[in-house]
């Protein structure tokens, strides 16, 4: 026999049509306004934070050493009043005054007089103060006691300021955003492998298996799994991948009693009934009827679980036993932050702000869907 | 019910049983050790500390010995913090913990479960969106990030507590890491008795006690908020356990004195006995508390039966 997918099955020729759970389920998180805009929110952050660190002008471990801290501001650095006192500090004992100072994008123009002829070589010291580039004189008057200067200032925007090492905070924003999101998404993947693999057996077999699965699974559940955690984060080095897989093995045991609990209470439903009396076979049973219905709670266990393993990296990296400098993530901006937030409050502020969204996107998604895959108030 | 508390107890010697040779085995195998220092020690001094705590015997003989001081009630001594043992350093700790982590409960259940309370009341209405909405803030923001945020506001820019620090224990100095630890817990509680306070309040019995002409206050405390207990009850017994035992981070923050940094410090000094007297503490505080959770939930709901 052949199995024609569902999706790709022949529209029946009648014109009601049917509604399929998804379909139903997609309808109602739609109308949820808080979900809707919670996920335009999140995939606006997921794709900055995908795209972000290849697009900006920064490295995110590019050091700026002249900006260390250097606070959020629009418009570029250095601002026009550095660029005064920078000009004044190149020329102090050229005997040269500035007439006129301008800048335009990153050419900086200057009109310099002196009581005397100016030197033209005044272009090289501009040079040797190491803050700007490409001096030259372009314009010689009144018997050379009047030069105009063209040099290369090069300007930066921080949009969210700088950190302690004059690395830019957007770019390391977005970049550990990345980092922060990837570990959820896998570290949930994991466990969601483990625990639908674990919780649909364990409920598919029934009888003894069962009861001594779900009876290991009662034991690891009274064991405080965040200290082991630690003690391998702490032992066996700051691996990333290290952090996924404890995380999704912590993690799954929650999965596997949700599916198993799913599997036993769908296996014992009419319509399954009503299938096998209509000679449905198994395989087509277990897709079509019992995958789909435990996969409600499934989704929803995931959308609640991503926050959750960010919260928990974020927690490990506040410790200092997550991702390593100059790889950053979200925990570790924070940390850092707390840190410095006398002095530097944007590094506490930027971070944390968007942390605290993006879980509270993943949440409202979460209940979202949990309403809109609940059977019961349909 | 005595015979329930003691089988759950000896049930419950297994589990610590698990823990504590899991946690003993995964230290052990770590690479370093406590005497690990930036100018090493010559080796025969080396050797003399290691044979004064056994270190140099076989893991398993380890292993045995400290069990059997386990059993006696003895810690040992601490690797790093000299002339301490491990049960003084608990004893110092676990006092502010203990303080700070039950007021932070207190707070979270008496606000928590009001607040709760009304918007489940008024389902639905602007008054049941606010406090959902706060409560979600509460749930989402983790308290790395509220700690800070909260030292920074109200104690550097509005000036009104310590932003930090510990001030030989100050009252002042005790608020800012109180609410820290409270906020979450208060959002979940809150949330938690709105749920359940939904459902007793469509049940039976609360409609047998308006038709009765009984005033709502007593309607809603004694009838209502009663019923709706078991579920927060249920969540308390391991909130309680950790809240007690102390956060890393808040300690860290605010630079509070309590057992919640012993176990990561000890971990990275490879301080054996202190992670494994912070292992054994917790352990034991857990199933303590989901005991008495389970002794409590007879009281709140008569349909319990310890069998």
């Amino acid at each position: 026999m052949t199995t024609v997918p569902f999706d790709q099955a022949p529209e029946p020729a009648v014109e009601i049509k049917g509604r399929s759970l998804w379909a139903d389920a997609r309808r109602r998180l739609l109308a949820n306004r808080a979900a809707v805009v919670s996920m335009v929110i999140l995939g606006v952050i997921a794709v900055l934070a995908i795209f972000g660190p290849w697009l900006s002008p920064h490295g995110y471990d590019q050091v700026y050493q002249s900006y260390v801290r250097a606070p959020p501001s629009l418009t570029p650095y250095p601002n026009d009043d550095a660029i005064n006192e920078m000009v004044d500090r190149a020329l102090r004992r050229s005997g040269a005054n500035v007439e006129e100072l301008a800048v335009e994008g990153d050419t900086l123009r200057l009109v310099l007089v002196g009581e005397e002829e100016l030197d033209p070589r005044i272009a090289r010291s501009l040079n040797r103060s190491g803050d700007f580039q490409d001096a030259q004189v372009v314009e010689t008057g009144e018997d050379g006691r009047r030069l105009v200067i063209e040099a290369g200032v090069e300007r930066y925007v921080f949009l969210f300021g700088t950190d302690n090492n004059g690395r830019d905070l957007l770019t390391r924003t977005l970049y550990g955003g990345r980092i922060s999101l990837m570990i959820g998404l896998l570290a949930t993947f994991v466990s969601l492998v483990i625990g639908v693999t674990y919780g649909a057996t364990a409920g598919y077999l029934g009888g003894r298996v069962d009861n001594v699965m779900m009876r290991i699974v009662d034991i690891l559940y009274s064991i405080p799994f965040m200290f082991f955690v630690i003690l391998l984060m702490v032992f066996f080095g700051r691996n990333i991948f290290l952090i996924f897989i404890a995380v999704g093995a912590i993690e799954w045991l929650d999965m596997a009693r949700i599916v198993r609990g799913q599997t036993l209470s769908v296996k014992r439903k009419e319509f399954i009934e009503a299938a096998l009396a209509a000679g449905v076979g198994t395989p087509k049973i277990i897709r079509r009827h019992i995958v789909p219905n435990t996969l409600g709670p499934v989704v929803v266990y995931m959308t609640l679980m991503v926050p959750k393993v960010i919260l928990l990296e974020s927690f490990l990296s506040f410790l200092g036993l997550g991702v390593q400098e100059p790889m950053t993530s979200w925990g570790v901006l924070i940390s850092e932050g707390a840190n410095n937030m006398v002095v530097a409050p944007w590094m506490l502020v930027f971070p944390a702000v968007i942390l605290a969204v993006t879980l509270f996107c993943l949440n409202f998604i979460g209940d979202g869907l949990r309403d809109a895959l609940d059977p019961k108030d349909r | 019910m005595l015979s329930y508390t003691v089988r759950r107890l000896l049930s419950a010697i297994p589990t610590l049983f698990i823990i504590i040779t899991l946690a003993f085995f995964m230290i052990r195998l770590a690479p370093g050790g406590p005497f690990d220092l930036e100018r090493p020690l010559p080796e025969q001094i080396m050797q003399n500390l290691r044979a004064i705590y056994h270190l140099d015997e076989p893991l398993v003989v380890q292993y045995g010995l400290y069990l059997k001081s386990l059993l006696a009630g003895n810690l040992g001594p601490s690797f790093v913090y000299r002339d301490f043992t491990v049960a003084e350093l608990i004893a110092s700790g676990l006092p502010v913990s203990i303080q700070f982590g039950g007021s932070a409960l207190l707070l979270a259940l008496i606000f928590g479960s009001i607040l709760g309370s009304i918007a489940a009341l008024k389902q639905n209405s602007r008054t049941d969106y606010t406090i959902m909405g706060g409560a979600m803030i509460g749930i989402t923001i983790p308290n790395f990030v509220t700690a800070p945020l909260l030292s920074l506001v109200l104690g550097v820019y509005l000036g009104w507590l310590p932003a930090g620090g510990w001030g030989e224990g100050a009252i002042e100095n005790k608020i800012l890491p109180i609410v820290t630890l409270a906020l979450p817990q208060l959002a979940i509680i809150a949330r938690l008795t709105r749920g359940s306070m939904i459902e007793v309040l469509r049940s039976n019995h609360i409609r047998t006690a308006r038709a009765k002409g009984l005033p709502e206050r007593i309607v809603i405390f004694r009838h209502g908020l009663r019923a709706a207990l078991p579920p927060v009850v249920s969540y308390l017994g391991p909130a309680t356990a950790a809240l007690l035992t102390g956060s890393v981070v808040v300690e860290t923050i605010f630079g509070v004195p309590g057992v919640g940094r012993y176990f990561v410090q000890g971990a990275l000094n490879r301080d054996y006995t202190l992670v494994m007297g912070t292992v054994v503490l917790i352990a034991l505080f857990i199933v303590v508390f989901n005991l008495l959770v389970d002794l409590i939930y007879g009281f709140l709901d008569p349909k319990v039966r310890y069998d």
